[in-house]
């Protein structure tokens, strides 16, 4: 017995949140990337503006669905995933490294995609099995269902995307019914072998780590970016320097200004004040995910919620963290604001099946 | 409930941010806002040159030229510095691991600019402006470079420039003075040090993460230093390095008006444009390690037995105590025995009987060995007070020395001896323990030419157009009869038939004067020649002092006509 789809349930708030972050976001976009006499067309806030499109029209078509019927697509989508995972390493490097597949005019980056269909995938496996029950076999699949995109992805390399994986995975594994003990050791596993991890890391991902114990070690070379994004994001005060006049941003002082640090320029051009607001927004959506999390009756559609929202929250944390200084420079962006297509499609799609699951909640 | 504890844990995550956010907005906005500021303003520093110094008919004793140099700002130029060094190699004509070594020797701190090449050529430094797109960090800054036109021969009056001390950037500091600063380091440029001087300003500029220039954001102008006018003549100060050449020795020229220094040489010399460029200051060592002292300004820091030419103030201190008479005769055997010990006149044969004149024409050893003695040290250490011998001049030239009269106290106390009839005698004739400048000698002979004008002399003359010196002699009290008696002798020194000075003389022109051969404890005497013409309305005094230059009446007497046969030609006479 399902209730009928229906738009009274659609949580207005939900969907308002994530385009007023947008919004914030492609103005920093604007401003951090304004090159004058530039037409307003060939922006990349333009651009942005274009994938957000294509992103609410995501989720229109996917709160008319209901989500079960997304259950068929669940495996189809993780094995396109880790095949488009593969394909990324035969394609030309960027920035030295194998990130990005060229579609036409746009690069689409498909361990955006592989975050989402990890989550849905895992959704599936713990919808279907019980931790007590499992043989042995099926933690083996489990496992590997992770480790396989966690390693191609780290492998791009993109250490912010697959170290994300990690946590999510732990939270739902929580939800499900691990026990936290085993997840605490699990930890503190992976904590006393970071040393030998840290040796397989890419030199540059070695210096941000180092830098990110001391950014003064190298203040020109690694740690340039950190002081000056710390710089950027102090001087903002608590109202900022206004639109377009943050000197750390205009003056081009913060590198990856329109993608990764983006919260740089939020921070210095709208101070605390924009900070806070941004940071709240995040925090409500991230609660109302949570609030959706534990109202869903279903397996399936709690652990897609607290995969999603674990995701959401995570990656502004992180980003937030990194931008200033409290988290090494692992290369999260943050969602909604950063640029990229790729990654405001996805979180578009994810905020669809937030709604989505509020909407087609099973009556019983 | 497990869903609400994972949000719990979130909350968490974005309460540290927030707490974060707040440190550093609110609680250390100020600090970073100072940082965001100090990234995109940078000031440059525009000196303010430094005034010119010109003789007394305008022509230029040390100037400022504008000269190029190229600096990188190390925060700017990051990982691109190779290939940049590399192209500004290309452009200089250098070796570009020699422009890498130094960057890196000279990288202190990173907000720091380091200088790479000093003084390049107004071509270059346009060729590098014009890639300055491809040298993130560079930029060529424009500084006032200091020229000496005179070379050697004015180097002890001038001066030169140098580098600050750590000591002297703490003191200075507060005065306006950056570390990059130069100071003036001797002769004039030190001590008309606060008037040349240039004020600097500054040129405040935005730029962006490559240092590329947005947009000027104030200006405060620089301001000149002010332009000195001295009373030295070029003419005559290069002309009488020429004749000092390498003997060593001090020559001063003073007009007789307000105590104006006409020249002041000091030999041997050096040449002060090394100290001002980066190149030439490897090659000063020479200087500093130079065993006959070239950096040394002889007439003013050299303190010298005068010898004979002291005889006029021992003749004095007994003229005026009424111990010798104009008819005063003494009879000269060629030596005098005083106390117990047998003092030499310097002619062995001796002078016979000679009156106060034929003394001074002569420079009879016995007869002011007597005068001396009838005298006594006290009186005669008193005119030389008079005549400010054991004091500085006040020459506005620095680090002036005051010379050595002695006392029987003074004598006591440092010798532990008392004072002997033997010392009197040998003050009487300006041996012994008696030291003087030559500048000193200089002051004291311009007394006895004007009668009395004990004159500060001085070498700068206007400020900026603003006449800076008048009236600054002091009187010297002795009776009309006694200053005529003593220009009396000192012109037959030069003019008797049997003077010791009458190689002074110039033709058409009445000079007098006063030698001295002085011990110098070589086998050379130090050569003295003080005088002044002409003898009855004196304009000018001159002093050759040469050390070691032998006898006065020779060497020194020669340089003296020279100079007196000049001034006549120059029409100073």
């Amino acid at each position: 017995m399902r209730k009928k789809i229906s738009f009274q349930n659609f949580d207005k708030m939900l969907f308002l949140m994530p385009l007023l972050i947008f919004l914030t976001g492609i103005l920093s976009i604007y401003s951090a990337s304004f090159k004058s006499g530039q037409p307003i067309d060939q922006t990349l806030a333009m651009r942005q503006f274009l994938w957000m499109a294509i992103g609410c029209l995501f989720v229109f078509l996917i709160v008319r669905v209901d989500y079960f019927k997304l259950k068929d697509l669940v495996w189809p989508l993780y094995f396109l995933s880790i095949f488009l995972l593969s394909v990324v390493f035969f394609m030309p490097a960027r920035l030295g490294a194998h990130r990005w597949i060229p579609l036409g005019g746009f690069n689409f980056q498909p361990s955006e995609l592989a975050k989402f269909s990890i989550i849905l995938a895992l959704s599936q496996f713990f919808s279907d099995h019980r931790p007590a029950l499992m043989p042995k076999t099926k933690w083996a699949v489990l496992f590997s269902m992770v480790a396989v995109p966690f390693l191609l992805i780290l492998k791009e390399p993109d250490l912010g995307t697959a170290l994300i994986l990690v946590p999510v995975f732990f939270a739902m594994l929580y939800l499900w019914g691990f026990r936290l003990k085993y997840i605490v050791i699990f930890i503190l596993a992976a904590c006393l072998a970071s040393p030998v991890l840290f040796h397989f890391l890419k030199d540059y991902q070695k210096d941000r780590l180092m830098v990110f114990i001391n950014p003064n070690a190298d203040p020109l070379g690694a740690g340039y970016t950190i002081i000056q994004s710390k710089i950027a994001i102090g001087s903002g005060g608590l109202f900022g320097k206004g639109f377009m006049g943050g000197t750390q941003n205009q003056l081009k002082f913060i590198p990856e200004r329109h993608t990764d640090f983006i919260f740089a320029v939020i921070a210095e051009e709208g101070g605390l004040a924009a900070s806070v607001v941004i940071l709240t927004l995040f925090w409500v959506i991230v609660k109302k995910g949570f609030r959706i999390c534990s109202q869903t009756p279903d397996r399936f559609g709690s652990q897609l919620a607290c995969g999603i929202s674990t995701m959401l929250g995570l990656q502004a944390i992180i980003n937030l963290g990194m931008t200033m200084g409290l988290l090494p420079v692992v290369g999260v962006p943050l969602p909604l604001v950063s640029y990229g297509g790729s990654s405001v499609v996805i979180t578009m799609l994810s905020i669809g099946l937030l709604l989505n699951l509020k909407m087609h909640r099973p009556l019983f | 409930m497990k869903a609400n504890r994972i949000a719990f844990l979130m909350l968490g995550g974005f309460l540290v941010i927030l707490a974060n956010l707040i440190n550093m907005q609110v609680i250390g906005g100020d600090y970073y806002r100072t940082l965001s500021e100090k990234n995109r303003i940078r000031v440059i520093y525009l000196e303010g040159p430094r005034g010119k110094i010109l003789d007394r008919h305008g022509q230029l004793l040390a100037s400022s030229r504008l000269s190029f140099n190229c600096s990188v700002s190390p925060r700017e130029a990051k990982s691109r510095i190779r290939p940049s060094c590399e192209m500004l190699a290309g452009i200089l004509g250098v070796d570009s691991a020699d422009l890498e070594k130094s960057y890196e020797k000279k990288k202190p701190g990173f907000f720091n600019t380091v200088l790479l090449a000093e003084d390049i050529k107004v071509s270059q430094a346009i060729a590098i402006e014009e890639k300055l797109d491809l040298l993130p960090g560079f930029f060529i800054e424009t500084s006032p470079q200091r020229e000496y036109p005179l070379r050697g021969a004015a180097a002890h009056l001038v001066g030169y420039l140098g580098p600050m001390t750590e000591s002297e950037i703490d003191a200075l500091e507060l005065y306006g003075y950056r570390q990059t600063d130069w100071l003036g380091r001797e002769g004039i440029e030190k001590s008309y040090e606060s008037y040349l001087r240039g004020q600097s300003g500054g040129l405040q500029i935005e730029v962006d993460n490559r240092g590329r220039l947005i947009r000027a954001l104030g200006v405060k102008e620089p301001k000149e230093g002010k332009d000195l006018e001295l009373t030295i003549d070029a003419v005559l100060q290069s002309c009488v390095q020429r004749l000092l050449q390498d003997q060593k020795g001090a020559v001063l020229v003073m007009e007789l008006k307000e105590g104006g220094i006409l020249s002041v040489n000091s030999s041997p010399s050096f040449d002060p444009n090394f100290f001002a460029s980066v190149n030439g200051r490897k090659k000063v060592g020479k200087y500093l390690h130079d065993r006959s002292g070239p950096m040394v300004n002889r007439g003013i820091r050299g303190q010298f037995p005068p010898g004979s030419i002291f005889k006029m103030i021992t003749a004095l201190a007994a003229l005026e105590n009424h111990k010798i008479f104009k008819e005063t005769v003494f009879h000269c055997p060629g030596f005098m025995m005083i106390g117990g010990n047998r003092f030499r006149c310097w002619s062995d044969a001796g002078h016979g009987t000679q009156s106060l004149s034929e003394a001074f024409a002569h420079s009879c050893d016995v007869f002011f060995y007597n005068t001396g003695l009838l005298a006594g040290v006290d009186a005669i250490r008193e005119k030389c007070l008079a005549f400010g011998l054991s004091k500085p001049t006040g020459i506005d030239l620095p680090s002036e020395k005051k010379g050595l009269v002695p006392s029987k106290r003074w004598k006591l106390l440092t010798h532990q001896r008392a004072w002997y009839e033997g010392d009197t005698a040998n003050l009487a004739i300006g041996q012994g323990y008696l030291e003087i400048t030559p500048i000193q000698a200089l002051v004291m002979i311009g007394a006895m030419a004007t009668q009395g004008h004990l004159f500060r002399p001085h070498v700068v003359d206007k400020i900026d157009g603003m006449k800076i010196t008048e009236g600054n002699a002091t009187p010297v009290w002795i009776r009309p009869e006694n200053w005529n008696l003593v220009k009396n002798g000192l012109d037959q020194a030069v003019n008797s038939p049997t003077g010791t000075g009458r190689l002074a003389r110039v033709p058409g022109l009445r000079i007098a004067g006063k030698t001295g051969s002085a011990e110098s404890g070589q086998k050379k005497t130090h050569a003295w020649f003080v005088g002044f013409a002409p003898l009855e309305h004196p304009k000018i005094a001159v002093v050759v002092f040469l050390e070691q230059g032998g006898h006065g009446g020779i060497s020194a007497a020669r340089m003296a006509s020279s100079i007196f046969a000049w001034l006549k030609e120059a029409a100073y006479l």
